[in-house]
């Protein structure tokens, strides 16, 4: 692989042009990078790569071994980990809600337990997710409490 | 599913051997190996049956009907293993004494149940003030 560095004062907003034969796992695993030092995340969506700034994500879910993101009206696959995203999230207001989902707290309104013992979490745009009660201490911390 | 079963098995195997190996210190001649094996046989089929009415909500979705039902499998739990351990005996005296036990396991889980919703009612309380608070 090849890197090239070209230096230009004139330029307003730095640019990162990627060039391959084809997109590898290792492109994307490239892609999700860059877009973490930005405090934006990488998604997939109808073949599209775009960057998400992080305030307008509401959750991240794993399922069956690929992570999805959610903002208030579209879906976007994740080019990282739900690890790494968990990672780069630490000191951010997103918490560890579940086994497979880290949520942002600012998009949440609250939490409120089920007649079947579940909790569920509503979030600002009305949808509900499910809170797993060993990560209610993980909420605690994040929120300061 | 497989990992929370596993883990949880573990677990009630983990006590049932505490428990042998204390009271293998106090009548040492009464615990044998083959009062554990019986005890583990008795005390994983319960156990199980206790997992899946939580986990599938097997008799009801709402939880203290749930909680009732592992309330009464674990009375069940300890009375035929003291029956095993040739403690039941068909008298009064061991009747009313088993009959405390039963009601002290009862009362004690079922205060465990209340602390534990009491101190999660606090928790989700202060949590939704701060995300309310968030919002403002």
């Amino acid at each position: 692989m090849k890197i090239t560095i070209q230096e230009n004062p004139n330029i307003a907003e730095t640019q990162i042009h990627i060039v391959c034969a084809e997109m590898t796992p290792e492109i994307e695993e490239i892609v999700a990078n860059i877009g973490l030092i930005g405090h934006t995340f990488a998604g997939k969506k109808d073949g599209e790569i775009f960057f998400i700034p992080m305030k307008d994500i509401f959750y991240f879910e794993s399922v069956d071994g690929k992570v999805f993101f959610y903002t208030a009206l579209e879906c976007y696959e994740a080019t990282a980990r739900l690890y790494k995203i968990e990672e780069t999230l630490q000191n951010a207001k997103f918490a560890r809600i579940s086994k497979n989902t880290i949520a942002n707290l600012s998009k949440m309104k609250s939490i409120k337990p089920e007649e079947n013992s579940r909790l569920l979490a509503t979030l600002t745009n009305g949808e509900k997710i499910i809170v797993s009660r060993q990560y209610v201490t993980e909420i605690k911390k994040k929120l300061g409490v | 599913m497989k990992t929370d079963l596993k883990n949880y098995l573990f677990s009630v195997m983990g006590m049932n051997a505490c428990i042998f190996f204390f009271l293998s210190l106090l009548v040492p001649n009464a615990v044998t190996v083959k009062l554990f094996h019986l005890m583990v046989c008795v005390s994983i089929p319960f156990s199980i049956f206790s997992f899946l009415t939580f986990r599938y909500q097997l008799f009801s979705k709402h939880i203290w009907i749930r909680r009732a039902v592992v309330i009464a499998f674990s009375v069940a739990n300890i009375l035929l293993n003291s029956y095993l351990f040739g403690y039941l005996q068909p008298t009064k005296k061991h009747y009313t004494i088993y009959g405390i036990a039963v009601l002290g396991t009862m009362l004690l889980l079922i205060f465990t149940y209340y602390l534990s919703d009491k101190i999660e009612k606090k928790n989700l309380k202060a949590i939704n003030q701060k995300l309310q608070n968030n919002k403002d």
